[in-house]
């Protein structure tokens, strides 16, 4: 009983999870019957349960809850903002009973403070709004349409957290033991066929881990499914109007990183709300539409995972900051004068810098930006802001898409290993090959590299194993790496030895450890060397090696030359394409890299389409007459409007384009040529897939088109053509069209039933047929048919219809 | 009231852990050392494919390091999910005690307070019960100060 139990109070808080966000959408619109329905399934199965749990006080409320819903399904009460209200609030009161229930408080979940508030509310909520009630005849209809069917989820199972560490651990002592038996076997004289076994052993533990690692991913909308109504929550507090924009790209990352970034990136969401969204007066007057708009859309590229933070709001005032930080004393005036718009705006990272007018219970205490970007760091992400005053800011996180995996660089100091982040290593440069001109300044050192001066560490001192003023050997003999923090600033790191590039898989350390502020994780070698991760960022700070305002540091001259060179270089994704070749795309336009298979793919006559997920995609790239077998790497691409697939061999890496492109001279899938590596490399053009292979992605706010749909050729033939336009169609309830909700009505489109009385042959087959446009409100509204916009189109005149519907289509948008 | 623990040396003397709170005693042959960390952390261990944060009790209790001489034994304990090897001079029996651990008036003296839980008598004698998580407490309080 007390699993069943158990199962019964982690369903209810996961359907909760999930609708979520279906309710928020439901208050913006309460005629919308997609989300009602949703929201009556959950309380349905709610009260379902209850009734076999014998949880009288939830079942009450579900009770009462269903009720309501059960009316406005049938029309028989207008769902309203009160009604909207008093239904969120026993969702609400149901959730914190299942959470008493999960607690142990058994009794809390029977018994308690009284309900029939709530149930009250409820019941006069519905019977209020009745008076003014609007028959939900469109929402009906819609209720019919297949598109309205909740996607099928395929099969699953739950599992406790526990049980999957410990498999995965298991797998990890496998595979130490594989490497144990490996020496062992290199030294003795080993028959084949124990060889054989060896290797297939080996193989079968690859497959393991890869499946092992894959385990611990989830979907990313996990972290998503809240938001919704944290933000309508806060929005309602701070009295401002905002909607919330998730995209969550099909993105999956580590289930231990996405609880690592829940807090930075509801922090995130809350500054936005609270500094960045202006009161809906305020944006009247700065002319902007009323409701602010924050947008949160994350995006894969290779191993790292990119999550931008967006609002449309006032933007971050950079002298305001300015003068706050010089009056806290974090910059000096003759400092000030000399940074950059970017160093300016990087100074909301710094401790104590607040860029709100006042601080609030939301935001705005001081404590903030720099956490998060502490936090962010920790686990080798970064963080970068980008803001345009009175418009909006930018926030991009980019993370690496496992925290248990990170591909390191391993050097050797004192006789240890110890781990950098491959991210944060632009160049190594040994000792042996070439003298790097090292200066003694102070008790300092500065390394001249590439015209520049940057400061130089010896790992050895930073980690007290060395004063920092003695001369290391690792100064004499070992190798310097050049680190680029993620602030752009570069420092050198002096080692004995540079070990390894590898990929190491991460565990965590305990907080004795990690209150260093030297190390992020530690990672056995498959021979069973201990690997102690640098914490690359606390070093850095630890030596003020962040460049804000900190201009009296040797690396200010050659500061002034790099954004020139930043400003110009594109992200860009390197692959191998089906054909060998090399080749680029604009990193920004791929949103997943991923694995599928040739059966996946089907040629038509539009085309190659390939099934990803549960959708259809255009394939682009496989060359003519290439081998249709096995496994294919697909890049999936989107711009927010269209996608696309396209077919390569491999990705090599995403790098930084920085030479020009040369355009290439007939206009196609390649943009041009340009320089990487010392080699041409064929730059694709996305603009133009997108155009000629992408596809519309179904956005969900379609525009409706209403037609007769009792007509047999409507429905067979012109609803298609309709619908691939980009329209929902419903039918015209032709006794009182302006019933049907018709304020969402863009397009009518009927059987010019005048024809006959003009004149024209009176076969159905060849009447014109009647299109009306329903133009917004400011067009005339929902009493407009028959107004000048209707027009006859010939009903094979297709390009004429295409080219209503595309026009009607932008001005509904 | 019928409680297995396990007999073993510390900081110079004999002492008594609860075995419950222990998921194995095992031999360590090398710990890296963690550098800039507290010097009662001992560093690093693999224990298979997990990773052991050694500590040395007798830095904690007397300030002074635990001679290095021979074989290291630990007790293994999980706190937080992370674990950690308390370092033994020596591990002698297992034996059943049969009775609360008392208070002792006038204590156990300042190293030894918060770590032990009170005097046990066991078959070798009035012995100290220390209470393995109570001293990494003590670990992390010193940390935090």
């Amino acid at each position: 009983m007390d699993d069943l139990l158990k199962d019964f109070t982690e369903e209810t808080r996961d359907m909760m999870a999930a609708i979520a966000g279906e309710i928020v959408a439901w208050e913006g619109n309460p005629a919308d019957r997609d989300r009602l329905d949703a929201i009556f399934r959950f309380v349905h199965t709610v009260k379902g349960n209850c009734g076999f749990f014998d949880l009288p006080r939830i079942e009450a409320l579900a009770h009462a809850a269903e009720n309501i819903l059960a009316q406005a399904r049938k029309g028989e009460r207008a769902p309203d903002a009160a009604m909207v209200n008093a239904v969120l609030a026993v969702l609400d009161r149901i959730v914190t009973l299942v959470d008493a229930l999960e607690s142990g408080e058994a009794k809390a979940a029977t018994a308690g403070p009284d309900d029939s508030a709530l149930i009250a509310a409820l019941v006069a909520a519905g019977s209020a709004a009745s008076a003014a009630t609007l028959p939900l005849t469109a929402a009906k209809t819609l209720g019919d349409a297949p598109a309205a069917a909740p996607a099928p989820t395929s099969r699953s199972i739950r599992l406790p957290v526990e049980l999957l560490d410990s498999v995965m651990g298991g797998v990890s002592d496998l595979v130490m033991v594989r490497n144990e038996l490996a020496r062992h076997l290199g030294q003795i004289d080993m028959p084949a066929a124990a060889g054989t076994s060896f290797d297939r052993l080996t193989a079968t533990l690859d497959q393991l881990r890869e499946g092992i690692g894959r385990m611990r991913m989830q979907r990313l909308d996990h972290l998503f499914g809240p938001l919704p109504r944290l933000v309508r929550d806060l929005s309602l507090e701070l009295g401002k109007d905002a909607a919330l924009e998730l995209d969550d790209g099909q993105v999956e990352l580590d289930r231990e990183m996405i609880e690592l970034i829940r807090d930075p990136l509801v922090h995130l969401l809350r500054n936005a709300l609270d500094h960045g969204i202006e009161l809906p007066e305020q944006r009247r007057q700065r002319g902007k539409p009323p409701q602010g708009c924050v947008a949160l859309s994350a995006r894969q590229t290779g191993n790292a995972i990119t999550i931008v933070v967006r609002d449309d709001g006032r933007g971050i005032d950079t002298d305001r900051l300015l003068s706050k930080a010089i009056a806290a004393g974090l910059v000096s005036a003759d400092a000030a004068d000399k940074m950059s718009e970017a160093d300016r705006l990087a100074l909301i990272f710094r401790p104590g810098l607040s860029s709100a007018e006042q601080v609030t219970a939301i935001s705005g205490r001081g404590v903030g930006m720099d956490i998060v970007r502490a936090n962010v760091e920790r686990f080798g992400g970064t963080i970068t802001i980008a803001s345009t005053l009175g418009e909006g800011t930018r926030i991009v996180l980019t993370l690496p898409a496992t925290l248990a995996i990170i591909p390191a660089l391993t050097v050797r100091v004192g006789g240890q290993f110890f781990g950098i982040p491959q991210s944060y290593v632009e160049e190594i440069i040994s000792k042996r090959a070439a003298a790097p001109e090292l200066t003694r300044v102070g008790d300092a050192r500065v390394l001249r590299y590439r015209g520049q001066l940057l400061p130089c560490l010896s790992l050895a001192a930073v980690l007290g194993l060395a004063a920092e003023s003695e001369p290391t050997t690792e100064l004499i003999s070992g190798a310097i790496i050049i680190i680029r923090l993620a602030s752009g600033d570069h420092f050198a790191l002096a080692v004995n030895s540079v070990v390894n590039h590898e990929d190491l898989v991460i565990k965590a350390l305990p907080p004795e450890i990690v209150a260093t502020n030297l190390y992020t994780g530690s990672s056995l070698l498959d021979d069973g060397q201990l690997v102690l991760m640098l914490y690359i960022g606390g070093i850095a700070q630890r030596y003020q090696l962040f460049s804000h305002g900190n201009s009296s540091s040797p690396r200010t001259p050659a500061r002034a030359a790099a954004p020139d060179a930043q400003a110009a270089s594109v992200p860009a994704l390197l692959f191998v394409g089906l054909d060998g070749q090399r080749r680029l795309i604009r990193a920004d336009s791929v949103a997943r890299v991923e694995q599928a298979c040739w059966s996946a793919v089907q040629s038509g006559a539009a085309g190659d389409r390939i099934v990803l997920g549960a959708a259809l995609y255009p394939l682009a790239g496989p060359p003519d007459g290439f081998a249709r077998q096995g496994e294919l790497i697909i890049l999936r691409c989107t711009d927010g409007v269209r996608s696309f697939a396209y077919a390569i061999a491999a990705v090599i890496d995403t790098v930084e384009l920085t030479h020009a492109v040369q355009p290439s001279a007939s206009v196609g899938a390649v943009a041009g040529v340009t320089l990487f590596e010392g080699a041409p490399v064929e730059f694709l053009d996305s603009h133009w897939l997108f155009a000629h292979v992408g596809q519309r992605i179904n956005a969900a706010p379609l525009r409706t088109c209403a037609m007769d749909l009792s007509d047999g050729w409507t429905r067979s033939f012109l609803v298609p053509v309709v619908e691939a336009a980009g329209y929902r169609v419903i039918d015209t309830d032709s006794a009182n069209p302006a019933a049907a909700n018709g304020a969402d009505i863009a397009l009518m489109i009927a059987s010019a039933d005048d024809a006959a009385a003009s004149g024209e042959p009176a076969d159905p087959a060849t009447r014109p047929i009647q299109v009306v446009r329903f133009g917004d409100a400011a067009q005339g509204g929902p009493d407009g048919i028959g107004a000048p916009a209707a027009q006859r189109i010939d009903r094979y005149d297709r390009q004429a219809l295409l080219a209503l519907l595309l026009a009607q289509g932008r001005q509904s948008a | 009231m019928k409680q297995p623990v396990l007999i073993a040396r510390l900081a110079g003397h004999s002492i008594a852990m609860p075995t419950e709170a222990i998921e194995s005693v095992t031999a360590i042959d090398r710990i890296v050392p963690v550098p800039g960390t507290a010097p009662a952390i001992a560093g690093l261990a693999p224990l298979r494919s997990q990773i052991m944060t050694v500590i040395d009790g007798a830095m904690i209790i007397t300030g002074e390091r635990q001679p290095a001489v021979g074989e290291k034994i630990a007790a293994v304990v999980r706190r937080n999910g992370h674990l950690y090897a308390l370092l033994l001079a020596g591990v002698d029996d297992v034996t059943d005690i049969y009775a609360e651990p008392v208070p002792l008036s006038g204590g156990f003296g300042d190293s030894w307070a918060g770590i032990a839980t009170g005097l046990v008598e066991t078959e070798f004698g009035p012995l100290l019960l220390v209470d393995p998580f109570a001293l990494l407490a003590s670990l992390h309080e010193k940390i935090a100060a």
